[in-house]
């Protein structure tokens, strides 16, 4: 199956092509055994991609709208850059636990986050298996 | 009266160690002390001391713990969390029985 | 982190008294976080490479990561790192970030970064001042040791009693926020 790559600039909207794999985040966390610190959030969004990095600045200039970002940061600014970025939602690895203002935050703005107690490198490798990819 | 004695002699028999160097913090000493300190106070424990060191070279074992009580040979804890350091305290700090799952040496 | 790590090379150097002093203004987005000890110093030619983390020396073993990740972090933040010291009187660590800055790394809890240093080091003398916008909060041990009388430092209600002080005395003054950041989430 070949692949097609669609460059985007940060912020645009992805185009979705035929053929490419996309899983709710309910789905993917129950597979994977994520723990949702934002119980009434809705997790019903689609994933198609993920972009993993702990410098909020990368993830700034970098992230795509719908992104599921996998990071170790726990602070209130995490969803300051999910809200500005459109992304679908935080994964927090290695066992981090969001700090109390950054769920009471993320529940407001509907910003779903999970926690998980895998490293970046396996939980991505894991993503990646399931379909969800980094290309942008 | 126990405090003053304490004092006199300088010395309090049992010495617990957390290891604070850069490793150390990065991995979570600091709140590991606060909740050794804590559950010490909790325990009602006069005979402590809890003191700091620096990198000891084992930095992927962080945070580490030594305890030393009198008679009995050195244990260090590794990658000891909040939850892990109060049940240290309790289990051998106070009660005497090394909590063996938690160890990563003894001399 | 970078606090407390930075403090640990004041007291490895045997410092008595450890002033840590932060600033942060609204108005120039900066945030200034100093590090004064009464140290032994560090030798002139080295204070350069303190920085360095490919620097290591038998006798001054207390330098390590710490530095140079403080060094990183602050110019990660458009900001930099001042090494001032003069051998036999102490040592100054200056250290700038842009506040608003997405990098910048959160101040952290530091009512227990204090309660861990003042009860961890009951002989050194500690001085807390944290400015935000002309407002300040402060805790010195000098004064506390006063209050305190015949109970030590190192006696644990101390512990918490410094971490509430200090959690309400930062919350007074509004410190340790990301004020333009936090207008993206009203």
């Amino acid at each position: 199956m070949e692949t097609i790559k669609t460059k985007s600039e940060p912020g645009a909207k992805r185009i979705s092509l035929a053929g490419e794999k996309k899983m709710k985040l309910k789905e993917l966390a129950e597979q994977l055994g994520w723990e949702l610190k934002t119980p009434n959030v809705p997790v019903e969004a689609e994933v198609r991609t993920g972009y993993a990095s702990d410098l909020l600045s990368d993830v700034l200039a970098n992230s795509i709208e719908g992104d599921l970002w996998v990071t170790r940061q726990t602070h209130l600014n995490i969803v300051a850059i999910a809200v500005m970025r459109d992304l679908s939602g935080i994964l927090l690895v290695n066992g981090a636990q969001p700090e109390p203002d950054t769920v009471e935050k993320a529940a407001e703005k509907m910003v779903p986050i999970f926690r998980t107690p895998l490293p970046t490198f396996e939980i991505v490798g894991r993503l990646y298996q399931l379909g969800i990819v980094g290309e942008r | 009266m126990q405090r003053e004695i304490d004092l006199r002699s300088g010395e309090k028999p049992i010495k617990v160690v957390i290891g604070m160097g850069t490793c150390g913090i990065a991995a979570g000493a600091r709140p590991v002390m606060a909740a050794i300190k804590d559950e010490l106070s909790r325990q009602k424990t006069e005979n402590v001391t809890v003191t700091q060191s620096g990198c000891a070279g084992f930095c992927e074992q962080e945070p580490l713990v030594d305890v030393f009580r009198p008679g009995e040979k050195k244990v260090t804890y590794g990658k000891v969390n909040p939850e892990k350091a109060r049940r240290i305290v309790a289990d051998h700090i106070v009660g005497g029985r090394v909590v063996n799952e938690f160890v990563f040496a003894q001399e | 982190m970078h606090i407390l790590d930075v403090v640990q090379n004041s007291l490895a150097a045997r410092a008595t008294l450890v002033e840590v002093r932060i600033r942060e203004d609204l108005q120039k987005d900066l945030l200034r976080i100093e590090v004064k000890d009464n140290g032994r110093g560090i030798p002139g030619e080295l204070t350069r490479r303190v920085t360095d983390p490919f620097f290591t020396s038998r006798t001054t073993r207390e330098v390590g990561l710490g530095l140079p990740l403080f060094k990183e972090a602050a110019e990660r933040c458009r900001g930099h790192l001042e090494v001032e010291s003069q051998e036999g009187q102490g040592t100054k660590i200056i250290a700038h970030f842009q506040l608003d800055h997405f990098d910048r790394a959160p101040l952290g809890d530091m009512g227990e970064t204090l309660a861990v240093l003042i009860t961890g080091n009951p002989e050194v003398d500690f001085l807390y001042e944290h400015e935000v916008d002309g407002q300040s909060y402060r805790l010195e041990t000098r004064e506390m040791r006063e209050i305190l009388g015949s109970v030590g430092l190192d006696d644990p209600s101390v512990l918490c009693f410094i971490r509430q002080d200090v959690q309400k005395g930062l919350k007074k003054i509004g410190a340790a926020t990301f004020p333009k950041i936090m207008e993206v989430l009203k």
